[in-house]
C-alpha cells in the first residue's frame, strides 16, 4: 500500500488524500510513494489498527472480551508493563542493539514487544489468521458500549488504575537510553509511548474521523495535563530533548515581534501577554462565520426541514460537536506533544537527565506564543465533514463529549486560528505551537565573586521565568502602582470638586450666572397646577431610588409647595418599595413650609404598587383593583379623598417623580391612554430630560420640571425666596471645573502619542 | 431537553397576554388581567427567593469560610434580620421604622451617587486615551458641549437670537440621536420577544 | 391612543414572526446566506472567553436590575441568551461563569440558564447554584454587591448586558480595578453613555440584541437579526417618505 508523506509533518497519508490527515497541509501530488514499512516503525501498528477498525464489529469485540472480562487495552498495557520490566532487566544487552533504520525487522526488541502487546500478544503472522483485536481506545470502547453498565463502571476504574500506573511509571536510565537510541531514526511523534493517543497515530481512514478524536473526553485528559510533571511526562520530555538534540527541526522560532499585532487587537491595558494565547473555546466560534459559511448545496436545497428541526440541529449540534471537540482534544494532544524549538535545545547545555523532574516538565508548560499571521491553506471543513463518517462511539464517550456551537460556525471559526510553525503548521483551529527556551529576561550580572557556570545561569533563568509565569497567570488585578495612581487621581479630583463647591458660596458668588428664560415645559407645569380643580385629588407617584432623593427633593420642593398652597388633596403611590417612604418624607418636608396644610387630612398614601410597568398598566385599567389598600392596610377607596375616583381620569392631575427614562416612558405609554384630559406631569432627574422632551413636544406629557434649573425656574415663578439659587454657584463652579479638567485631559491625550506608540 | 409542557405554557401565556393587548375583547381581558396579577405575584415571590438565596447561599456560607469578608457578611445578615423583624413587627407604614430606614439608606445611596460623579469624571479624563478614534473624539466634544450648555453659563445667549437658535438646535440633537437608538432597541426588543413567543429562545429549562 | 395602534402592532408582530420563521429555515439560509457586519466587541468577547478558559479565570455576566415584568426585560433576555452561550463556550474552564442580577426573577432564570449550560456540557459537577445571585434590590446595592461578588472569584472578564442606570459606572469601575476586560450593552441610553466612557467595548443600541447571534447561537437568532435589518430599512424609508411628504406639503 503506497502512502503519501506529508511535507510538513512527515507523516504518511493515504495516497488519494489531497491534504494531510494530521496537519491538513496540502500534499504534493507527485509524492513518491513510500513503502508501508519504509521509515516509520509504527506503520505496522497502523496497519493493525486499520485492520481492527475495518473488521471489528461490536458483537465480535464483545465476544472477544467476555472470556477474560478485562478490556483489551488494559491487557495490552499490563503486558507492556510486564515486558518493559523484563526489558529493564536486560538493559545492558539492549543497549548494544543496532539502531533502527526504519524497517520493522530492525526494530529494537522492546518496540517489538510493545507491538506484540498492542496486537494482543500475537505476532503479525498469527494475526492474519485470527480475528483481529481492537487496540485503540476507540475500538475498546466500542466493545465496552455493548456491555452492561456495570462493565462500564469497571472500565472507569480500570482507566483510573491505568492512568495511575502510567503516571507512576518511570523509565530507568538504561531504559530511557534505549528509548533514545531507538529514536535516533524514529519519528518523534510516532514513537511516543502514549497509548491513549494511539488513535491519532492511525492512518487516515474515512471511518476514523474527527468523531473518533472527539470521543476522547476532555475530562479524561485533565489528569494528563495536570500530571505533566510526572514520570510519564518526563519520559516525553526526555524523548523530546533527545530527539531535538539529534534532529533539530528547521522550524522558525517564534518571537515577540510576531506576537505584537495580536496583542494590539485587544483592549488596551486589560490583556497582558496572556491575551496572546488563543483558546479552545475561541477557536470554536468566529464572528463572521455566518457571513460566509453556507455554500449553496443541491442536497441541502432539497432537504425538507422545518424550523423546529433546524432549531434542534442548532441546539444539539451533533455534527459540529464532534469536529469541534475533536479539534479541542487534538489541540490538547498536540500541546502535550509539541516539539521543542531547535534554538532552545541545541543551545541548551543540559542533558535531559540533568534537569530535575519539575524543571523538565516546566519547560514543556511554558507560555505559548503564537504568530497571528494566517496560513493560506485553510481547513476545508465542508469537504472534510462530507467525507468523514461518524465513529461508532460507546455511550459513555458520547455522553461525556462536550457539545460545541453551531456546526456552520465551526468551519469559519477555524480560519485565522492557524499556526505557522511547528507540528501544528497549517492546522487551523488548534492551539499554537509553544516556543521553548525563549529567554526574554534581561541578562543578570552575578558579579565576579560568584562563579556561575553557563548551565547554572540557564537554570536560574528558567526558574525565574517559571516564577514570572506563575505571577502572570494568577495575578489578574492591576499593578499596585497603577492602583495607587488611580487612587491619588481620584482623591485629587474629589478634593478639587469639594473645594469648588465650598468656595462657590463665598468667593465665586459674584460670578453666578442666573438663567434668563423660564423653560416652556416648566411654565406649562406651573400653569397646569395653577388651573387644577380643588375637588379632584392629585396623584403623586414616586418612581425613584434613594440615591437621587437629594436631587429630586430640590426639583420637587417648589411644585409640592405650590400644590399645598392651593390646598390640593394628594394621593401617593410608589412603584418601588422604598418610594412611598421617600415620598412621605418629601411631602412632610414641603408641608413644613406651607402654613395651614394638614398632611393627615389632605394626603393619603396607597403604598407600593408592585409589578413595574405591568402594575402601572393594571393601575391604568382599574385603579381600585390595583391599589385596594392604603399604606396602613386600611381600605383605600372609602376615604373622602378617593371617594369620587373610579379611574385615572378622575384625578385632577398625575405627577410622576422619576429618575429613569425607561420607567418614565413606561408611565407615559401605560397611563396616558387612560388619562383622558387629565394632565400628566413629571418631576425628573436632569439625566431623564432629553428623553422626555419628545413626549412633551408631542403633547403626551403636559410638562416637566427637570433637575436643578427646573426647580430654580419654578421657584422664581412662584416668587419664593430661592433656595436653589443659593446652590447655583456650587453647581456652576463644579460643572465648569469638570469641563476644564476634561478639556485639558482630552487635549493632552490628543497631543500625547498613544501608549503603544510611546512604548515603541 | 427542554420540557415541552413548560414551553407550551410559556408560549401560550405570552400569546394570550399579547392578544389581549392587541384585541381588547372582554373575554381576552378577563384572561389577561389575572395572568398579569399572577406574574406580579410570581415576581414578588422570586424576589423573596432571591433574597433568601443571597442571605443563606452567599452570606451564611461565607461565615464558614475564613477571610476578611466574613465581617461584612455578619453586618449584612444582622442588618437584614433587624429590618425584617422590625418591618414585620411595626409595619412598613410606621413613622419610626421609615425614618430609621431612610436615615440609613438615603445617605448611603446619595454618597454612592456622589462617588459615581467622581468616578465618571475620572473616566471622562481618560476617555480619549481609551477611545482613540473618531467616535471617541465626537463623544469628547459632546461631553464638553453639553456640560457647558447645561451649566447655564450661556444664559446670555437669550439676548443673541442666532446663538439662541443654535443652542436650541443643539438641545434637539440628543433627542434625535436617542430616538434613533431607541428605534433600534425597540426592534431588538421585538426580536427578543418574538423568539420567546415562537418558542425558539428559551431562557428556562422547564 | 389611536384605535389602529393595536392593529398595527399585531400586523408588525405577525410579519416579524413570519419573517423570522422564514429566515430560520435551512432552505433560505442556504440560498441566501446572511452577511453581517463585523462586530469587534463580539470578537473580543470570544477571545476573552477563551482567555478565561485558558487562564482558569471566571467570566462575570451582569444582567442589570430590570424585572421580567418590565418592558426593559428584552435586554435581560438578550443577556440570558448571551449567558447561555458563554456558559457553553466556557464550559471547559476551571471556573464556570458567574451571573449577578438585581431582581429575583432574573436570578432564578440565570440560575436555570447556568444549570442548563452545565447540563448540556456535562459539567454539572462544577455547577454551583450560588454562582447566579441577586446581589441587591436597589440599583446601587446591586452594583456594589456585584463588584463584591466578583472580587475574590478570579474574574477576568465582565459582561454587562441588561437594564442599567448610572450605577453601572461603579460596576465597571470595580471591574477596572480588577484589570478585567469589560464589555457592556444596555437598553438604557444613560447606561450606554456611561459604558462608552468606561467600558472597553460598548454595544450601542440594538447591537446588544445581536450578540447571541454573533456568538453563534441558534439559527433563529441570526434570522431575527436579518428581520431587524429589514424592518429598520422599512422604518427609514417611512421616515424619509414622511419628511419628503411634509416638505412637499402632501401631509
Amino acid at each position: 500500500m503506497a502512502e503519501n508523506i506529508c511535507p510538513i509533518c512527515e507523516r504518511p497519508n493515504d495516497p488519494s488524500a489531497e491534504r494531510c490527515w494530521y496537519c491538513q497541509a496540502e500534499l504534493a501530488s507527485g509524492e513518491q510513494p513510500t513503502p508501508v514499512n519504509g521509515t516509520d516503525w509504527l506503520n505496522g501498528l497502523r496497519e493493525e489498527s486499520e485492520q481492527v477498525t475495518d473488521v471489528e464489529t461490536p458483537a465480535e469485540t464483545g465476544e472477544l472480551e467476555k472470556p477474560e472480562e478485562i478490556p483489551d487495552w488494559l491487557a495490552r498495557i499490563r503486558t507492556r508493563e510486564q515486558l518493559e520490566r523484563e526489558a529493564q532487566a536486560n538493559t545492558e544487552s539492549a543497549q548494544t542493539e543496532p539502531v533502527v533504520a526504519g524497517k520493522k525487522e530492525e526494530l529494537p526488541d522492546w518496540l517489538k514487544e510493545i507491538k506484540a502487546g498492542f496486537s494482543g500478544k500475537k505476532s503479525e503472522s498469527e494475526q492474519d489468521d485470527s480475528a483481529p483485536e481492537s487496540f485503540s481506545p476507540l475500538a475498546t470502547s466500542t466493545a465496552a458500549d455493548q456491555k452492561p453498565l456495570a462493565v462500564g463502571q469497571d472500565q472507569n476504574e480500570d482507566t483510573d488504575e491505568w492512568l495511575s500506573r502510567l503516571a507512576a511509571w518511570k523509565p530507568t536510565d538504561a531504559e530511557s537510553q534505549t528509548v533514545d537510541e531507538g529514536q535516533d531514526a524514529v519519528d518523534f511523534d510516532t514513537s511516543e509511548p502514549e497509548i491513549p493517543l494511539t488513535p491519532m497515530e492511525t492512518p487516515p481512514k474515512p471511518q476514523f474521523d474527527m468523531d473518533s478524536l472527539a470521543a476522547l473526553n476532555q475530562a479524561e485528559f485533565r489528569p494528563f495535563e495536570s500530571k505533566r510533571g510526572n514520570g510519564w511526562q518526563k519520559l516525553n520530555t526526555d524523548e523530546l530533548d533527545a530527539d531535538q538534540q539529534d534532529e533539530p527541526q528547521p522550524e522558525k522560532q517564534l518571537s515577540f515581534d510576531d506576537l505584537s499585532p495580536a496583542e494590539e487587537e485587544l483592549a488596551p491595558a486589560n490583556f497582558d501577554i496572556n491575551a496572546l494565547r488563543e483558546t479552545i473555546a475561541v477557536q470554536h466560534t468566529d464572528p463572521d462565520f455566518f457571513a460566509e459559511k453556507v455554500t449553496p448545496d443541491a442536497s441541502d436545497a432539497s432537504d425538507e426541514d422545518d424550523l423546529l428541526e433546524d432549531d434542534f440541529q442548532d441546539l444539539n449540534l451533533a455534527g459540529v460537536e464532534n469536529t469541534a471537540v475533536a479539534s479541542h482534544e487534538e489541540s490538547i494532544f498536540l500541546e502535550i506533544k509539541s516539539e521543542p524549538q531547535p534554538g532552545d535545545l541545541t543551545s541548551s547545555p543540559f542533558v535531559p537527565d540533568d534537569l530535575p523532574d519539575w524543571l523538565a516538565t516546566a519547560k514543556l508548560e511554558k507560555h505559548e506564543k503564537r504568530s497571528n499571521e494566517p496560513i493560506s491553506d485553510e481547513l476545508d471543513a465542508g469537504k472534510l465533514e462530507a467525507t468523514l463518517d461518524k465513529g461508532n462511539l460507546p455511550a459513555w464517550l458520547q455522553a461525556a463529549r462536550i457539545p460545541t456551537p453551531d456546526a456552520d460556525g465551526l468551519y469559519d471559526s477555524r480560519k485565522g486560528e492557524t499556526s505557522e510553525s511547528g507540528l501544528l503548521a497549517g492546522i487551523s483551529g488548534t492551539l499554537q505551537t509553544p516556543s521553548f527556551g525563549m529567554d526574554i529576561r534581561k541578562p543578570v550580572g552575578y558579579g565576579s565573586a560568584l562563579k556561575v557556570s553557563e548551565r547554572q545561569k540557564q537554570s536560574a533563568n528558567l526558574f525565574a521565568n517559571l516564577v514570572d509565569e506563575t505571577f502572570d497567570d494568577n495575578d489578574i488585578s492591576l499593578p499596585k502602582k497603577s492602583k495607587n495612581r488611580r487612587m491619588i487621581w481620584r482623591l485629587g479630583l474629589a478634593f478639587a470638586l469639594l473645594l469648588a463647591v465650598f468656595l462657590s458660596s463665598n468667593i465665586l458668588a459674584p460670578f453666578i450666572i442666573q438663567p434668563a428664560l423660564f423653560p416652556p415645559e416648566v411654565v406649562s407645569v406651573y400653569d397646569q397646577v395653577d388651573a387644577l380643580s380643588l375637588d379632584k385629588p392629585v396623584l403623586l407617584t414616586s418612581d425613584f431610588e434613594a440615591a437621587v432623593a437629594g436631587e429630586l427633593s430640590w426639583s420637587s420642593q417648589a411644585l409640592l409647595e405650590h400644590l399645598m398652597n392651593r390646598n390640593m388633596n394628594l394621593v401617593i403611590i410608589s412603584s418601588n418599595p422604598s418610594g412611598s417612604t421617600l415620598m412621605t418624607q418629601l411631602i412632610n418636608n414641603a408641608a413644613k413650609n406651607v402654613q395651614g396644610f394638614d398632611v393627615s387630612t389632605h394626603v393619603i398614601n396607597l403604598g407600593y404598587l408592585p409589578g413595574g410597568a405591568t402594575g402601572v398598566k393594571l393601575l391604568a385599567e382599574n385603579p381600585r383593583a390595583a391599589m385596594p389598600y392604603t399604606h396602613n392596610l386600611d381600605a383605600a377607596w372609602n376615604s373622602p379623598i378617593l371617594y369620587t375616583v373610579y379611574s385615572l381620569s378622575d384625578f385632577g392631575a398625575v405627577v410622576v417623580l422619576s429618575d429613569k427614562s425607561e420607567s418614565s416612558r413606561a408611565w407615559v405609554e401605560q397611563i396616558r391612554p387612560a388619562l383622558g384630559a387629565t394632565p400628566l406631569m413629571f418631576v425628573i432627574s436632569a439625566q431623564v430630560a432629553p428623553l422626555l422632551q419628545p413626549y412633551y413636544q408631542s403633547g403626551q406629557v403636559s410638562g416637566y420640571v427637570a433637575g436643578f434649573y427646573g426647580s430654580l425656574a419654578y421657584e422664581q415663578m412662584l416668587q419664593q425666596t430661592s433656595k436653589s439659587l443659593s446652590h447655583l454657584g456650587a453647581f456652576q463652579s463644579a460643572m465648569l471645573l469638570v469641563v476644564v479638567l476634561i478639556l485639558v485631559s482630552g487635549v493632552v491625550a490628543l497631543i500625547r502619542p498613544a501608549r503603544t506608540e510611546r512604548k515603541g | 431537553m427542554k420540557s415541552p409542557l413548560s414551553m407550551l405554557v410559556a408560549v401560550l401565556s405570552g400569546l394570550l397576554v399579547l392578544a389581549g393587548y392587541f384585541f381588547p375583547f372582554p373575554a381576552l381581558i378577563a384572561i389577561r388581567t389575572p395572568m398579569l396579577d399572577w406574574a406580579v405575584t410570581l415576581a414578588g415571590i422570586a424576589g423573596l427567593v432571591a433574597i433568601i438565596n443571597l442571605m443563606v447561599g452567599v452570606h451564611l456560607k461565607r461565615l464558614r469560610e475564613p477571610g476578611s469578608k466574613r465581617f461584612f457578611s455578619i453586618v449584612v445578615i444582622i442588618s437584614f434580620l433587624m429590618v425584617a423583624v422590625f418591618g414585620f413587627y411595626l409595619g412598613p407604614a410606621d413613622q419610626k421604622f421609615q425614618r430609621v430606614v431612610t436615615a440609613i439608606q438615603t445617605p448611603i445611596e446619595t454618597s454612592l451617587m456622589a462617588l459615581l460623579a467622581i468616578t465618571l469624571t475620572y473616566s471622562s479624563l481618560k476617555m480619549l486615551q481609551r477611545q482613540r478614534n473618531w467616535m471617541g473624539f465626537v463623544f469628547f466634544l459632546s461631553v464638553i458641549l453639553f456640560l457647558v450648555i447645561n451649566s447655564g453659563i450661556l444664559a446670555f445667549s437669550a439676548e443673541i437670537p442666532v446663538l439662541q437658535d443654535l443652542l436650541s438646535g443643539f438641545h434637539q440633537i440628543p433627542a434625535a440621536g436617542a430616538r434613533g437608538i431607541l428605534l433600534g432597541i425597540a426592534l431588538g426588543s421585538l426580536a427578543a420577544g418574538v423568539r420567546i413567543l415562537i418558542g425558539s429562545d428559551k431562557p428556562y429549562s422547564g | 391612543m389611536s384605535p389602529y395602534e393595536p392593529l398595527i402592532g399585531a400586523v408588525v408582530f405577525l410579519v416579524f414572526s413570519g419573517l423570522v420563521l422564514l429566515f430560520s429555515s435551512k432552505k433560505i439560509r442556504t440560498k441566501f446566506p446572511p452577511v453581517f457586519r463585523k462586530l469587534s466587541a463580539a470578537q473580543k468577547l470570544r477571545r476573552a472567553i477563551g482567555l478565561a478558559v485558558e487562564d482558569g479565570s471566571r467570566i462575570h455576566v451582569s444582567l442589570g436590575n430590570s424585572s421580567m415584568i418590565d418592558p426593559a426585560n428584552a435586554s435581560a433576555l438578550a443577556g440570558l441568551s448571551t449567558l447561555s452561550r458563554i456558559g457553553q463556550l466556557a464550559s471547559t474552564s476551571d471556573l464556570p461563569p458567574m451571573c449577578t442580577s438585581g431582581s429575583g426573577d432574573l436570578q432564578i432564570l440565570s440560575q436555570d440558564v447556568l444549570r442548563g449550560s452545565a447540563s448540556d456540557t456535562h459539567t454539572l459537577s462544577q455547577f454551583d447554584p450560588v454562582l447566579a445571585r441577586m446581589t441587591g434590590v436597589t440599583p446601587f446595592s446591586y452594583a456594589l454587591g456585584a463588584i463584591e461578588s466578583s472580587q475574590d472569584s478570579g474574574t477576568s472578564a465582565y459582561v454587562l448586558m441588561g437594564d442599567f442606570g448610572p450605577e453601572a459606572g461603579l460596576l465597571l469601575d470595580g471591574a477596572e480595578n480588577q484589570g478585567a476586560y469589560k464589555l457592556a450593552g444596555s437598553n438604557s441610553l444613560i447606561a450606554q453613555s456611561i459604558f462608552f466612557a468606561v467600558a472597553d467595548d460598548t454595544l450601542i443600541g440594538e447591537e446588544m440584541f445581536a450578540m447571541p447571534a454573533y456568538l453563534g447561537s441558534q439559527a433563529v437568532h441570526q434570522a431575527s437579526l436579518r428581520v431587524q435589518d429589514i424592518l429598520r430599512f422599512l422604518i427609514v424609508l417611512i421616515l424619509l417618505g414622511a419628511v419628503v411628504s411634509s416638505l412637499a406639503g402632501w401631509l
